[in-house]
C-alpha cells in the first residue's frame, strides 16, 4: 500500500494527478477522488479576491500525513493520495486533491469522505480570506466540526 | 564556578496571532529554560497584548503541540498559533 501526502505552493492539476493515480491500476475496482476548489464568495457573502493558506513547515506536512495514514489504517484501501496547496490561491483554483483506491467502492467513498472531514478541521493551516480592503482569518464551521465528529471512535 | 548564560530563543507565530505578534520574535532564555506557559506570559507582557493568553491559542515545541507545563530548553523550536483553520 502507498500512502502519499504532500503540500505545494504552485498550481494543483487534479486531472493529471488522477491520471497518474490510475495508471497501471488493475486490481482495484474503485478509485474515488475529490477536488476542493476555492470559492469566490466567503460564508458572509463577501467577495474573496484570494485565499491565503499559511503553513508551519514540518508541522503542516506531519498533520496531513497523520490523517492520510489514519485513513489508510481505518478502511480497506490500496492506496491513498493527498495533495494540499498553501500560499495564495485564487478563486476557481484547486486547493486540495484526495484520491483513494480500493477493491470495493464503499470503502473508497468512505475513506475519501473521512480524509476530507479530518483535513477540513485538523490540517495545520491558517486560512485567510482577502477581499477588497478586508482580510479575515477563518476557522472550521459548525458543519465542518459536525462532520468530523461523525468519525470519532 | 558555573555561569548562567542566556540563550537567544526564536519564536514563530502563525495565523491571527502573527498579525499581532509579528511572524517571529527573539527572547533571551535562561539556561534552565522556562515552561511554555512562562514563555507565553513573558511574551504577552513584552508585546503589551493578551492575544497569546486568549482561549484556543496553543504553543508547540519542536513542531509538536505542547502543554503550558512543558519545558522550553535552549535550542528548542517554539511557535504559538491560533486555532487551525483546516484545509
Amino acid at each position: 500500500m502507498a500512502v502519499v501526502s504532500r503540500i505545494q505552493a504552485g498550481p494543483l492539476h487534479p486531472a493529471a494527478e488522477l491520471d497518474a493515480f490510475l495508471a497501471g491500476r488493475s486490481d482495484d475496482g474503485a478509485v474515488v477522488n475529490f477536488t476542493g476548489v476555492t470559492r469566490r464568495s466567503a460564508h458572509s457573502g463577501a467577495e474573496v479576491a484570494s485565499l491565503h493558506l499559511e503553513h508551519y513547515p514540518g508541522m503542516t506536512e506531519r498533520s496531513i500525513a497523520d490523517i492520510a495514514e489514519a485513513g489508510a489504517a481505518r478502511f480497506e484501501v490500496s492506496d491513498v493520495l493527498v495533495i494540499h496547496r498553501h500560499g495564495e490561491i485564487a478563486p476557481g483554483e484547486a486547493i486540495v486533491f484526495v484520491a483513494v483506491a480500493s477493491r470495493r467502492r464503499g470503502e473508497a467513498f468512505a475513506a475519501a469522505e473521512y480524509l476530507m472531514d479530518r483535513l477540513k478541521t485538523e490540517a495545520a493551516f491558517w486560512k485567510r480570506e482577502d477581499g477588497s480592503g478586508e482580510s479575515h482569518w477563518i476557522e472550521p464551521t459548525a458543519v465542518d466540526r459536525d462532520r468530523r465528529a461523525r468519525w470519532s471512535d | 564556578m558555573s555561569v548562567s548564560v542566556d540563550t537567544k530563543l526564536s519564536i514563530q507565530f502563525f495565523g491571527r496571532v502573527g498579525d499581532v505578534m509579528g511572524k517571529a520574535r527573539t527572547i533571551d532564555l535562561p539556561d534552565g529554560g522556562w515552561t511554555l506557559g512562562e514563555l507565553r506570559r513573558r511574551l504577552a507582557a513584552a508585546a503589551g497584548s493578551d492575544i497569546l493568553l486568549q482561549p484556543g491559542v496553543r504553543g508547540a515545541i519542536d513542531k509538536q503541540v505542547a502543554s503550558d507545563e512543558a519545558m522550553v530548553r535552549p535550542g528548542a523550536e517554539v511557535a504559538f498559533f491560533s486555532l487551525f483553520s483546516g484545509g
